[in-house]
């Protein structure tokens, strides 16, 4: 991949350094889950269209609703359908070999992951496909999250492996297929809610962490700011956007990396059941999820686990989505510049490198986004002219339900890789101060979004 | 050269490739990415051990990645 590492500017050819500009449309993986996702949407709707769903049906199989309760049961599943998991399994391989090596993902490493990946999953769907599996809270995100760790930290997987578990790419391409069954006019009366909440929720945390971190613990003022961003908005992505906006030291960003996986692992575990136990609105939960999770992988697996325990998980993701990913994660850019313009104006000059830049907010804006909007846009208009009965009996189960199953084959590849690429031997050890300057701003955080969701805006979030 | 050309993403000291950036962070590919497009162009300055924009920034410390490839005396 001689092309696309000069590309990427690694063998000198950045003379003439500048924004990637109409590179990023092939080298980030926020516009080829654009790509792949309305992509896979637009044929869906020709192969409706032309009457052959059913092809569409065979593609999106899984084993998730088999409700199976014996071995011979679910045997009898996979053996009746085998070509049809060879077919889907090459499908992915394809769609993901192909991205990831023009990305600069060498594909010898690559493939044998992804077939390690993809085994993984179908015991994820057959696990979740149990009859009894709810009784025992196996929900697929957790399941799939705890055999990962064990994989990666007991086994050991080696580090090459992680070229397949690309835990971002996936749940990208995921919000992007959610938009098809997302109306887009919940997406714009719901926007201003989840905005305003998420512009209290990052004020205030970045604000806590950063003045705690510098004035009561005395730290340095460039890792405040890189954690606090991690801690409000959007995890390690925030910080190392921020990183650069204040000349951060990589120790800064390995510590935000430590920070933000430990506590978003326990906020995994921990937010479905605190939301059981206080038996929330699934669309109630989902809010909060989405104002006190840091990364939307993490979320997500929350969200969809809280959602499946209260037998509504549309609820529980439309408020997540619409809290965290549409409302939180656009303050990346913001901050960016922000933090840029304190280090340039207010800190010492020497200490940065650049003038904070207006541009950075398209820049640094998470791309993926505009294909959510897209997909909820294109499926809005293309359904609306369908009748309700026809809707419910065509629509749904031949267009629709084959693309909610694609959706959750490419969460189930993200909850599955957010363990495998979780190796707790990697992670940094964390100062006392640092570790206490970013749980305060968590316990902040966790508390205000649980007023925000509950008490603020409950009524709102339960209605969706 | 022009002063676009000494930004930091033509230094030798910067690595801005994703691979070469998720390796250099351990940990940062399992909730984040370096192939997203929140981090911009946002690279690794070896020399100075910080995060810097590699399109924006720049330092007295600059040092050709081309010329040294080309064999060219480096700036001094």
């Amino acid at each position: 991949m001689t092309t696309t590492q000069e590309a990427w500017n690694e063998s000198g050819e950045g003379r003439k350094p500048e924004p990637m500009g109409w590179k990023e449309l092939y080298l980030k993986e926020d516009w080829w889950a654009i790509w792949l996702g309305l992509g896979m949407m637009i044929a869906a709707i020709l192969i409706f269209q032309g009457g052959g769903s059913g092809l569409l049906k065979a593609l999106a199989i899984n084993p998730g609703g088999l409700k199976w309760s014996s071995l011979g049961q679910l045997g009898a599943h996979f053996s009746q359908n085998a070509s049809l998991y060879l077919y889907q399994f090459l499908f992915w391989l394809v769609l993901f070999g192909v991205s990831t090596a023009i990305m600069g993902v060498p594909s010898r490493q690559f493939i044998p992951a992804f077939i390690v990946l993809y085994l993984l999953s179908i015991v994820m769907f057959a696990i979740a496909g149990w009859a009894n599996a709810a009784k025992f809270n196996l929900e697929a995100p957790l399941v799939a999250l705890v055999l990962g760790l064990l994989l990666a930290n007991v086994f050991r997987l080696p580090k090459w492996m992680d070229s397949a578990f690309r835990v971002e790419y996936f749940i990208k391409l995921g919000i992007v297929l959610l938009g098809a069954t997302f109306p887009i006019t919940l997406v714009l009366t719901a926007g201003p809610v989840a905005i305003a909440q998420a512009t209290a929720i990052s004020l205030v945390t970045c604000l806590v962490i950063y003045f705690v971190a510098t004035r009561t613990f005395g730290l340095d003022r460039r890792l405040a700011a890189v954690i606090g961003v991690g801690g409000a908005v959007c995890g390690v992505s925030a910080s190392m956007a921020i990183a650069a906006s204040v000349n951060a030291k990589k120790e800064h960003l390995y510590t935000s990396v430590t920070l933000v996986v430990g506590w978003a692992l326990v906020m995994i575990l921990v937010l479905p059941f605190a939301s059981s136990a206080m038996g929330l609105h699934p669309g109630v939960a989902g809010a909060w999820i989405g104002t006190s999770e840091f990364a939307d992988a993490a979320g997500f697996a929350a969200a969809s686990t809280y959602g499946h325990m209260a037998g509504n998980e549309d609820a529980a993701i439309k408020a997540f989505v619409l809290m965290k990913v549409i409302g939180r994660d656009l303050w990346i850019g913001i901050w960016s510049i922000v933090w840029a313009a304190i280090a340039t104006i207010v800190w010492e000059k020497k200490e940065t490198g650049r003038r904070p830049d207006a541009r950075e907010i398209w820049w640094r804006f998470p791309k993926f986004v505009i294909g959510f909007f897209a997909a909820s846009m294109l499926m809005t208009a293309f359904t609306g002219s369908f009748s309700p009965a026809d809707f419910n009996s065509a629509v749904r189960p031949n267009l629709l339900l084959p693309l909610v199953s694609l959706r959750t084959w490419a969460f189930i590849f993200c909850f599955l890789s957010i363990g495998l690429t979780t190796r707790f031997r990697d992670l940094q050890a964390v100062g006392w101060k640092t570790f206490w300057a970013f749980t305060i701003g968590v316990a902040v955080n966790v508390t205000l979004g649980y007023i925000l969701s509950v008490h603020v805006f409950g009524s709102y979030w339960a209605s969706i | 050269m022009g002063a676009t050309q000494r930004c930091c993403g033509a230094c030798r000291y910067f690595t801005g490739a994703p691979a070469a950036l998720e390796r250099a962070v351990p940990g940062l590919n399992i909730l984040s990415s370096a192939y997203g497009s929140v981090r911009g162009d946002t690279g690794l300055c070896e020399r100075h051990d910080s995060f810097v924009t590699g399109s924006t920034a720049a330092c007295p410390a600059f040092a050709d990645r081309a010329r040294r490839e080309s064999g060219a005396p480096q700036d001094p």
